[in-house]
């Protein structure tokens, strides 16, 4: 594994820097953001990183309410539209606890949610996205109900995609993201 | 007149930004919202 414990009056090359010091860690990735989308994109996935982690924050802005982001990978242009399997599990501050949603096999997968109420955060560990099945596994708070959701999904087909699209299932959304990349041995 | 749908990806100028939903975006985006799971929002905090 490259690391290095430096010692004292070691010179610093530039070398090293770049390879145990600016890109070590989380490494950034891509970012962006949307003000009344209904649909955004997660881009700049690729085989440098295995693991990546994805942050993001929304808020629904058109009316009142909540909703939910539905998410398909895609590869270009083209969508993966087929075995997503996923489920969630919430606590609430009114106490409640379950199953917050279920998909067997399914078109699409649950990344996060948004409401009116305020900026709902997504905090997701995703691997396989360009060598192996698909995996997602995180936590979303959903701002406007106040549950914890912890969640997690596969698409189970190998393949690479380098792309996630989220789609509001009500409203529109303001937002962003941040994709990070786990530093890699 | 409604206003088109927007999508937040990258564009043809190769940055990221913001643009109208194609038809093919809208009607891909239309059958997601159909079979979304069913979420309880009965627990939302009122604005």
């Amino acid at each position: 594994m490259a690391v290095k414990t430096f010692t004292a009056y070691e010179q610093l090359t530039s070398s090293d820097m770049n390879l145990y010091a600016a890109n070590s860690g989380l490494v950034y990735v891509a970012s962006g953001s949307f003000a009344g989308a209904t649909q955004f994109d997660i881009t700049g996935f690729s085989s440098t990183y295995k693991f990546y982690r994805l942050e993001f924050a929304a808020q629904r802005v058109d009316t009142a309410g909540g909703c939910v982001f539905s998410a398909q990978l895609y590869s270009g242009t083209t969508a993966r539209t087929t075995t997503y399997y996923a489920s969630a599990f919430f606590s609430s501050y009114l106490g409640t606890t379950g199953v917050g949603y279920t998909s067997n096999s399914s078109s699409s997968f649950v990344a996060g949610f948004a409401d009116s109420g305020g900026y709902g955060i997504q905090t997701l560990d995703i691997h396989g996205m360009t060598s192996a099945t698909f995996t997602m596994t995180g936590n979303a708070w959903d701002a406007g109900s106040a549950r914890q959701y912890m969640l997690g999904a596969s698409h189970f087909v190998t393949e690479t995609n380098d792309k996630i699209r989220l789609s509001a299932s009500a409203g529109t959304v303001t937002g962003y993201w941040r994709l990070y990349g786990y530093r890699e041995p | 007149m409604m206003n088109t749908p927007q999508i937040a990806t990258i564009l043809d100028n190769g940055e990221y930004g913001q643009r109208d939903m194609t038809a093919e975006e809208i009607a891909q985006h239309e059958e997601l919202v159909a079979n979304a799971p069913q979420i309880d929002f009965s627990d939302r905090i009122s604005d």
